[in-house]
């Protein structure tokens, strides 16, 4: 049970085994779903100056894409989740993997690993800051430092719940370690590997969020911050409806290849 | 891994209350040499590194304005944690992080249990609560300012909904994989609807929804950080971020090591609980 020590992310996927087949009604709803929150948000805005309704936000959305003053910072975030992504992915599963692996580092960076996920990672954002300068280096900075551990954590993981006779059948196959890791380890790992890709995803993202709002010199989360300086809220409402969609379009795509990965193991 | 946990660990049905402690005491009467070894290089890194951060800030290789010396920094934390202001700081912390946890507690395992009770509704609307892990409730930030104030309502509501998710995920997954005999031995005796969810579920599934409760907690201690250091007029995340806009760099150091030290300290806390929850369980 030396998993049990690391902070674990629910796995959703896998539980479903049998193809249902509302799946078609199940989107439906969903659909419904989407319609009532539009719904629930009309509502408010009529109750409440603070909150601008939808069809003024898509307007003004729209016009910050007409007028293409919106692309330097729609760039600007999704250049600094990437490369944070990149890196931390980069770093993250080797390392995760090594931890997996081997019971003497598991032992040595367990506790270590577990106590920096824990770590608000957004508090060293000042001393990015000053290593890399106001802009998108010190964004992608924040982003790899907070999505590294999750990514360890999710492979860390996968590796230990790999079926034992994996390994051995490796090893009975006289595989080299590098066969090992790509035929055998990698697909067998690969739902846990996509938790992984999906968690660290979101948290790159979300600090990106968080680190423009501290300081940046382009960024959506800039612009959302100086929509609000001068009381434009529906430009605001546009930018966050723009924001809660690239989430959900990432995340969606990365759950349902999750999914895939899992019912196909 | 919540399926990996029930998955590969031992056949519950073998792995009685004896056998645990059984292999409770085999452990502690003979220490582990590799746990002992591991433990002893993972401090010597950690010493290793505060050593050359003192040598590397020392010498002037690293600039003082990116970091001050470690003795320096804990020099400071003597002289800050005795005052007032201090203590204002971290009980405004401490406070917001509980009470945005409890909220994330008793929203999120409600919801969980819905979700499970309903296999529609978890099914519909999983994919939205996924989302729920990068969905940036942060940006609501500047609306719930204008709309609560400067105070802690808002960083409690951002917190309490980054808590949630993990809770509510894990409630629902853990409900899911309880062993179908349960179910069946619960109606057989005819337990009542109380009796069912206290004696049989809550028991049974404590084990597996831990792990997310304990997520939650450290997301609701990364909310409040987090927000705390975006924009708030008080509290530990607020002070680091206050004292680097001051250009004071080793104040600022002195908070994010308390910011460090905290979130260690829940972490073991937590781990801490974990096992000693496993413990008594079946």
């Amino acid at each position: 049970m030396r998993t049990a020590t690391l902070p674990l992310f629910p796995r959703t996927t896998g539980r479903t085994k049998t193809r249902n087949p509302g799946t078609v009604t199940d989107n439906l709803w969903r659909a419904a779903v989407m319609v009532a929150l539009l719904a629930l948000w009309a509502a408010l805005s009529v109750l409440t100056d603070l909150v601008a309704s939808p069809a003024a936000s898509f307007t003004a959305l729209v016009e910050l894409f007409a007028d293409g003053s919106i692309y330097r910072h729609l760039n600007a975030t999704l250049q600094a989740v990437l490369i944070g992504f990149l890196i931390a992915a980069a770093a993250g599963f080797p390392l995760g993997y090594a931890i997996g692996r081997s019971k003497f580092l598991g032992a040595v960076f367990d506790p270590i690993v577990a106590g920096a996920f824990a770590i608000p990672r957004v508090i060293f954002f000042p001393i990015l800051l000053q290593v890399f300068g106001v802009g998108v280096g010190a964004q992608s900075a924040m982003a790899a430092l907070a999505a590294v551990f999750p990514i360890m954590v999710s492979t860390t993981a996968g590796v230990r719940a790999i079926n034992p006779l994996l390994p051995k059948l490796a090893r009975s196959l006289n595989l080299s370690p590098l066969q090992t890791v790509a035929k055998i380890y990698v697909p067998a790992m690969a739902p846990s590997l996509m938790v992984g890709i999906r968690i660290g995803f979101s948290i790159a993202f979300i600090n990106v969020i968080i680190a423009e709002f501290f300081a940046a010199r382009a960024g959506l989360g800039l612009l959302t911050l100086r929509a609000y300086g001068q009381l434009d809220l529906p430009a605001m409402y546009g930018i966050i409806v723009l924001l809660a969609l690239i989430a959900l379009a990432g995340n969606l795509a990365l759950w349902a290849a999750e999914r895939r990965l899992s019912r196909k193991a | 891994m919540v399926a990996g946990q029930s998955g590969s660990g031992e056949d519950p049905w073998t792995r009685g209350a004896a056998g645990v402690t059984v292999a409770k005491t085999l452990t502690r009467s003979q220490p582990d040499p590799l746990r002992r070894r591991a433990a002893a290089v993972r401090w010597a890194i950690l010493v290793g590194l505060v050593v050359v951060l003192e040598a590397a800030t020392r010498t002037g290789l690293v600039d003082r304005t990116l970091m001050v010396p470690p003795s320096e920094i804990l020099a400071r934390l003597i002289s800050i944690v005795p005052t007032g202001q201090f203590g204002a700081d971290a009980v405004r912390t401490i406070t917001t992080i509980l009470v945005a946890f409890a909220v994330g507690l008793v929203l999120g395992i409600p919801l969980g249990v819905v979700l499970w009770r309903i296999p529609a509704a978890g099914r519909i609307l999983e994919p939205f609560i996924v989302t729920g892990y990068a969905m940036p409730t942060l940006l609501f930030y500047p609306v719930l300012l204008a709309v609560m104030g400067l105070n802690a309502g808002p960083i409690i509501l951002i917190a309490a909904s980054m808590s949630l998710v993990p809770i509510a995920l894990t409630t629902m997954v853990a409900l899911n994989s309880i062993k179908p005999i349960l179910h069946k031995l619960a109606n057989s005796v005819n337990a009542s609807p109380s009796q069912y969810y206290v004696k049989v579920l809550l028991p049974a599934a404590t084990p597996l929804v831990f792990p997310g409760v304990k997520l939650g907690f450290i997301y609701a201690v990364i909310g409040t950080v987090a927000m705390e250091f975006i924009l708030a007029a008080q509290g530990i995340g607020f002070r680091a971020g206050f004292y680097y806009r001051e250009l004071n760099t080793a104040d600022m150091w002195a908070y994010i090591a308390v910011v460090v030290v905290l979130s260690v300290l829940v972490n073991s806390i937590l781990t801490w609980l974990e096992k000693r929850i496993r413990r008594d369980m079946l």
